[in-house]
């Protein structure tokens, strides 16, 4: 197993327009003109695409809160719903959230590592979508942005990364700030403040301006690579210190995902990203993306849609632990010592 | 190299690429601060400068010429870089576009009115212009 494939969970693109006519959405009053940017946006689209538009205020709460688990909407789209909406492709891999900060932020997701795949994808969306609406540009500004943290490109990639080994050995606040010196956040994902839930961690990047697309997404693949050698020297290091520890860990968590009867997601991803590390240190045995999947499939309102039914936070945490079980005995496979 | 306006402290920003400035070509820190104080309001949404202040956020994209030098201040302290280098906007047709659009609009009023012959001819315009819309492409 390539440890990069180990470190690189999932990879997001997105890119910020705005219609050069318009106020930005922070000031957009006019009906008239909110429904003209939500109409043009959609038909701009081929027929080939394949989108579904959906207005948010018409969107029922558990649907758009699957879509924010699913990364495909923000919690600010949710937040702006009396003039927002978002069109998602049928594979849910591409998404145009509508009168967000912007009026326009596009968006292609793929599984793993590809930087490159995904800047494709989503500038071949953008150019179609150009075709038909006058973005506002400055020749010298590039891409205007209500914020102008996005002037330029209006290009954010983000990594989401694994990172046990940096959590575990303490170095993650250390490595967060050398990130930031080159002009890269790092930061736990889904978790209280700074603490990050399964030992995720997302960097992307913060300079939009004065680079081309190619040369951000170049220099975000420098820094992941980086962090992949910081992480996998730090995995090493834990197994040579902590070995039994890390190894009992890995068997418990396995033992608690076959033998619950109630789990809370935070619970979950604990146990998950135990097991994980196990995988990677040669303890369990899983195809790591398909464990990957089960931290979304998990995450309630994608359970509540998967039991098409309304349940209580008791009843969730019993479907949780009962679908558990199930995958764990399907995916993880324990290896003789 | 010393601030072309005080002549005094050491410049710190280089702002002769952007054109437009009315700025010191070199500038230090407290000039550049200096220059960018007062009041502006942009002549297209009537958002201030002093709302930007506080928000953090442009009103329109107007907004940007209207509030320089500020605007460079504020590409420099987040960026650190003033003039873009990445993708351009493909140069659409937009009043065929618009064209287009209204065209639609009305097909389907004559539609609602029953007015077939009227909106068969404007349905071959519209084809028209789908042409030469691709054509440009």
């Amino acid at each position: 197993m390539e440890l990069l494939q180990t470190v690189a969970v999932s990879t997001r693109i997105r890119l910020a327009r705005n219609f050069a006519e318009y106020p930005f959405p922070h000031r957009l009053k006019d009906k008239e003109a909110v429904e003209t940017i939500i109409h043009t946006v959609s038909e701009a689209l081929n027929r080939a695409d394949d989108f579904k538009l959906y207005r948010m205020d018409a969107v029922p709460m558990d649907e758009a809160e699957r879509f924010m688990e699913n990364y495909l909407i923000s919690p600010a789209l949710i937040e702006r719903r009396d003039i927002s909406a978002v069109l998602i492709n049928s594979d849910e891999n591409l998404s145009i959230m509508i009168n967000e900060e912007d009026h326009l932020r596009e968006q292609c997701s793929c599984k793993g590592y590809d930087l490159s795949g995904c800047y494709e994808i989503l500038a071949g969306l953008d150019d179609r979508l150009s075709k038909s609406i006058a973005f506002a540009y400055d020749e010298q500004l590039g891409y205007l942005t209500a914020c102008p943290t996005n002037l330029g490109t209006g290009m954010r990639a983000s990594v989401m990364l694994f990172l046990p080994g940096l959590i575990e050995n303490g170095l993650l606040p250390a490595v967060g700030e050398q990130m930031e010196r080159l002009g890269f956040t790092l930061r736990g994902v889904n978790g209280e403040g700074s603490a990050s839930l399964g030992a995720l961690c997302q960097l992307s990047n913060e300079v939009t301006l004065g680079m081309s697309e190619n040369e951000i997404l170049h220099e975000v693949n420098n820094v992941v690579l980086k962090i992949v050698q910081l992480e996998g020297e730090e995995r090493r290091n834990l197994f040579l210190t902590d070995g039994p520890q890390v190894r009992d860990r890995a068997l418990r968590a396995y033992g608690v995902l076959r033998n619950c009867a109630l789990l809370e997601y935070e619970e979950f991803m604990t146990l998950l990203a135990d097991v994980k590390l196990g995988v990677t240190l040669g303890i369990l045995e899983a195809d790591l993306s398909q464990l990957d999947d089960l931290a979304v499939a998990m995450r309630n309102a994608n359970l509540k849609a998967r039991i098409k039914m309304p349940l209580t936070e008791l009843e969730l945490a019993s479907c949780r632990a009962k679908y558990a079980e199930s995958a764990a005995e399907k995916l993880i496979v324990r290896k003789e010592a | 190299m010393l601030c072309s306006r005080c002549g005094k402290r050491d410049a710190v920003y280089d702002v002769t690429e952007f054109a437009d400035t009315r700025l010191p070509t070199f500038v230090c820190d407290e000039c550049l601060g200096e220059v960018c104080q007062g009041s502006a309001t942009c002549p297209t949404c009537g958002w201030t400068q002093e709302e930007y202040m506080r928000t953090g956020l442009m009103g329109c994209a107007d907004c940007y010429r209207a509030f320089l030098p500020l605007t460079l201040r504020e590409t420099l302290r987040l960026q650190g870089k003033l003039i873009h280098e990445g993708a351009r906007p493909r140069r659409a047709n937009y009043k065929l576009i618009a064209r287009r659009e209204r065209l639609k609009q009305q097909v389907e009023e004559l539609l609602n009115a029953r007015d077939y012959a009227a909106a068969k001819r404007l349905s071959e315009e519209i084809v028209r212009l789908n042409r030469e819309i691709e054509g440009e492409e």
